[in-house]
């Protein structure tokens, strides 16, 4: 988010900024503990020889929280891929616009990824991840935390575009 | 009809600017909704899509390349080429080819490699001068080269894509050839040009200085060969062999070179899990749409639709390599992985194709689509490392993107060059 920005929102942006940085605290922590689960695995294999059963499984899943919490700090930095040659090539108002859309939808997704990622949790609430022994609603749990962040995120932005006259939207 | 709504919905989010993570993700939504399921399967499919155990190698090569680019292996390794090299017409052009096929080896992403090379190259070719739209045409067109040069993470993604019929450890060999083949004809290409612009030389410093240079970038380089070897004969699992990277380029940059402060060792961190949770990201999304376009017959129907324009694999092979070459330059490359391998693997299989083949050939389009716009992600950040615009770029860029389509048609038309290898190992 550009400094401008911000600036309009002055300190929601500013807890906002707080938010991301927390998330992206969390990837960080994700991607050294995946890193030292695996070199674990590899230790286990071959100095203790015997491959730990649920290092994997682990890693799986907090590669999962890493894609979505690390996925939702993107929206904020805008670091998500998109092809803006067509976007960037209208009219200022028209450009305002669409960007409004674009991140309306967005916090809609995110809207879904929490209403149904509780919901799938739910679901899967009695089961049990065997190798890990913890609730298989582990697995989905990154998904309702990521969706209020995206959603958040995003409603920030079209609260930014909403009120910005457009000049430099 | 679910099919209609999945892909207009796509085509409209896309024109709009939304990012491609979340065109792919709303677009299943919609057709989800469409076929009246909830909208629980879209993120079912997320999840799954995204919970693969051999997906784990991806943020682990991620990091290890970033590891080795804040460590100083990058510098090394130009080093070294400069002294191999650079003595020839268009040197510096020379050395930048051969400094990303060594160094995109490492990194495996082409826009780390623009970024790591492009960096350090682009502004010593200008001071000696060469003009600023050469200096980038070489080192975007090159940066590609990595992605077939193992380890890539492309490659455990299509691997994945394939069902896992696809050993990863063959990919990883059979890309290797091809790598070099594309590296050869880019470097003519950069030959041919400097020739026509008169670009000077530097001189040699002698075999001695390649020496001691290669022997500085040496430990860079062997983690290459850690993996490959250490894949090949079974000695780890992708996942296993991507985090001893980790550990080994941790040692190296530490150890061995010194160059990786602890303020150096956040960076890389954090940039990793930055590109990994994107790339993820956009991967989740990506099986959420390929699961809506499987349960709606789209193979079938591209494929009826293929094969009833001929039944000839010298012209299907060359349709396959248009459409993934059109495919790619409007979409990045994870996310036409996962989309496209299902559909057009059959059908390549079914003209006899090997699917090892497939996967290298499936990646050498999808890197050139990274260099052309409207989506050329290498292309961009090569443009701005360089301080030059797009259109200055693609005037000029066309020796190199010919280097790339002769290479791709060599290794679609004479299977030796990417299954020579895999076969010489097993």
């Amino acid at each position: 988010m550009k400094s401008a920005d911000a600036q309009r929102l002055g300190k929601p942006a500013r807890l906002l900024a707080l938010l991301a940085q927390a998330g992206q605290f969390v990837a960080v922590i994700a991607m050294v503990v995946m890193t030292v689960i695996i070199g674990w695995q590899i230790f286990g294999r071959f100095v203790l020889n015997d491959t730990p059963k649920w290092s994997e499984q682990l890693a799986g899943i907090i590669m999962v929280y890493l894609m979505l919490i690390g996925g939702a700090v993107a929206v904020w930095e805008n670091r998500h891929i998109a092809l803006d040659v067509l976007l960037n090539a209208l009219a200022p108002g028209l450009q305002r616009l669409l960007r409004i859309v674009i991140y309306a939808l967005i916090a809609v997704f995110g809207a879904m990824m929490v209403f149904y990622g509780v919901e799938m949790a739910g679901i899967v609430e009695a089961w049990t991840i065997p190798t890990l022994g913890v609730s298989k609603s582990f697995n989905y749990w990154a998904f309702p935390v990521a969706g209020v962040l995206i959603a958040v995120f995003a409603i920030a932005y079209v609260v930014i575009l909403v009120r910005g006259d457009g000049s430099d939207a | 009809m679910t099919l209609v709504v999945l892909l207009a919905c796509f085509a409209l989010l896309l024109a709009i600017g939304m990012p491609v993570a979340f065109c792919l993700a709303l677009s299943s939504l919609a057709a989800i909704l469409y076929m009246d399921l909830s909208p629980l399967v879209v993120l079912q499919r997320m999840f799954a899509g995204a919970n693969v155990f051999a997906l784990i190698a991806i943020p682990f090569f991620i990091y290890s390349g970033e590891i080795m680019l804040r460590g100083g292996a990058s510098d090394r390794i130009v080093r070294f080429a400069q002294a191999l090299v650079g003595h020839y017409r268009g040197g510096l052009g020379q050395v930048n080819v051969l400094t990303c096929l060594l160094f995109g080896g490492i990194s495996g992403s082409a826009v780390a490699g623009v970024s790591a090379v492009g960096g350090v190259l682009i502004p010593k070719m200008k001071e000696a001068g060469y003009d600023g739209d050469y200096a980038v045409n070489v080192t975007v067109a090159s940066s590609t080269l990595g992605m077939v040069i193992p380890p890539s993470h492309n490659m455990i993604i299509y691997a994945i894509a394939a069902g896992g019929s696809v050993s990863v450890g063959s990919l990883f060999l059979a890309g290797i050839v091809p790598g070099v083949l594309t590296a050869v004809l880019l470097s003519v290409a950069a030959f041919v040009v400097a020739s026509r612009r008169g670009y000077g030389v530097t001189r040699f410093g002698g075999w001695w200085m390649v020496l001691r240079y290669f022997v500085a970038a040496l430990p860079g380089l062997i983690m290459v060969l850690i993996i490959v070897l250490g894949i090949r004969l079974g000695i780890f699992t992708p996942t296993e062999a991507s985090a001893t990277a980790v550990i080994y380029g941790l040692l190296v940059t530490v150890l061995a070179y010194r160059g990786l402060g602890w303020s150096d060792f956040v960076t890389a961190t954090s940039e990793a899990a930055k590109t990994t949770a994107t790339v993820l990201f956009i991967i989740a999304s990506a099986s959420a749409f390929g699961w809506v376009l499987a349960a709606s017959d789209a193979p079938e129907l591209v494929s009826g639709l293929l094969t009833s324009v001929t039944d000839n694999p010298v012209v299907m092979f060359l349709m396959l390599n248009i459409a993934l070459l059109l495919l790619g330059a409007v979409m990045d490359m994870a996310p036409l992985i996962i989309i496209t391998t299902p559909i057009f693997l059959p059908i390549a299989t079914d003209y006899g194709m090997d699917p090892v083949q497939f996967g290298v050939m499936l990646i050498m389009n999808l890197g050139v689509g990274l260099l052309t716009p409207p989506v050329g992600t290498a292309l961009f950040v090569g443009c701005a490392v360089g301080r030059t615009r797009i259109e200055q770029i693609v005037r000029t860029i066309w020796p190199f993107y010919l280097a790339h389509i002769v290479a791709i048609l060599l290794v679609t038309y004479v299977p030796a060059f990417s299954l020579a290898l895999p076969d010489l190992f097993s």
